[in-house]
């Protein structure tokens, strides 16, 4: 990244702390202000987090399973640092970070059982549901982790 | 001989259009442009030193990023890119800021047919909102030849796939100058009867490409002063 924070921002960020205020005077333990919006498709949405946008679009495909779990459909995440949101990322190979958010949401959803795979079967053995969640970052503003549940 | 379009359109009537600048506080220049229910959003990235490996560093160089809605960039994406960096080049100056890279990223919020032009209007809508010193604006659209050699204007998805040939066109937007009549025109025509960009798909005999020409030019017109509307600075409230 181009941009380095210099010493006295570091200070200024520091002292601001001490006295219980952000740099956007918000106070230690208050939240940006959220926004969702839903597309007119079905498995669209748009969520806003201060200055943060992020867009989500989930398709399912009917696909075969020869994997040793025939009962279970699949959910998979991609996550696409678009260079939208920030001229420093390269489309192409996806940078750690990315990869690292993209596992971060998988497990939450995936371990956390929100969606349940065994739902996705239609046929044991045959057909499944793949579904493809697909997020697109618009603007980063920090705070990506979160918005994605 | 009247042809039902499925929304009630008239073979000439555009889908209702949609404009909005500056919608990503990050980007140097951003665009979202709406015709009907195809959405597609521009973001433009404005010059960075250095050209890539196989660019001329004389002249300023336009990368284009197509995002997909969903799925992996395949060929039809590298396709897009292609035909849009073609475009976006025979109207950006090239010569002003030699050994640059000027980056176009389009991210494809909804597809209902017409994607292509709809996108080459969100990235002009983004170039001119970043400052990116342009020749003249371009203006693009799509008509389709139906079965029974009708031509209709800004088809939905479901009207495309019905369609026997479509074509992409692309004209520069009118100009309004202070010039006398005879210094903007290109070997005696004035330059909105050029094509900067013509893309077919389909077989469609000669007479039917040259009636899609027509039509097209004309509905451009309209088109042109939109965006002439929409790009008009916001002036703050006094």
């Amino acid at each position: 990244m181009a941009w380095r924070m210099t010493v006295n921002e570091n200070k200024f960020i520091e002292t601001a702390l001490e006295s219980g205020l952000r740099i956007d005077g918000r106070r230690p333990f208050d939240y940006r202000t959220v926004d969702i919006k839903f597309g007119k498709d079905d498995g669209s949405a748009e969520v806003h987090l201060g200055q943060t946008h992020v867009m989500a679009f989930v398709t399912a495909q009917l696909v075969q399973r020869y994997r040793d779990r025939p009962n279970e459909g699949s959910l998979s995440i991609f996550t696409e640092f678009s260079p939208m949101a920030d001229p420093s990322f390269e489309p192409g190979r996806p940078a750690e970070y990315a990869v690292e958010l993209g596992r971060v949401i998988d497990r939450g959803l995936r371990e956390s059982r929100a969606v349940d795979t065994e739902s996705l079967c239609i046929l044991s053995g045959k057909f499944v549901w793949a579904v493809r969640v697909d997020l697109h970052i618009l603007i980063m503003e920090g705070k990506l982790p979160l918005f994605f549940c | 001989m009247e042809i039902d379009r499925l929304d009630g359109r008239t073979p000439n009537q555009l889908r209702p259009l949609a404009c909005t600048r500056n919608v990503l506080n990050r980007a140097h220049g951003s665009a979202s442009w709406c015709q009907g229910d195809t959405k597609v959003l521009a973001a433009v990235y404005g010059p960075k030193a250095g050209t890539k490996r196989n660019e001329n560093p004389e002249k300023a160089c336009i990368e284009v990023i197509w995002k997909p809605k969903t799925g992996q960039s395949g060929k039809a994406e590298r396709e897009y890119e292609m035909i849009l960096k073609r475009t976006l080049q025979s109207i950006c100056i090239l010569t002003l800021n030699p050994n640059t890279t000027t980056s176009v990223i389009i991210q494809v919020v909804n597809d209902d047919g017409a994607l292509l032009p709809c996108a080459i209007n969100a990235a002009c809508a983004a170039l001119v909102d970043a400052g990116i010193p342009l020749k003249h604006l371009a203006v693009a659209i799509c008509c389709c030849l139906a079965e029974s050699g009708y031509v209709i204007l800004d088809p939905s998805k479901l009207e495309e796939q019905k369609m026997k040939a479509f074509v992409y066109l692309v004209f520069p937007n009118s100009v309004l100058s202070n010039l006398p009549e005879g210094q903007l025109k290109v070997q005696g025509e004035p330059m909105e009867h050029g094509i900067i960009t013509s893309v077919t798909q389909g077989a469609m005999p000669v007479d039917d490409y040259l009636h899609c020409l027509e039509r097209g030019r004309a509905a451009t017109a309209k088109m042109s002063a939109f965006l002439r509307k929409s790009l008009q600075p916001r002036l703050p409230i006094d």
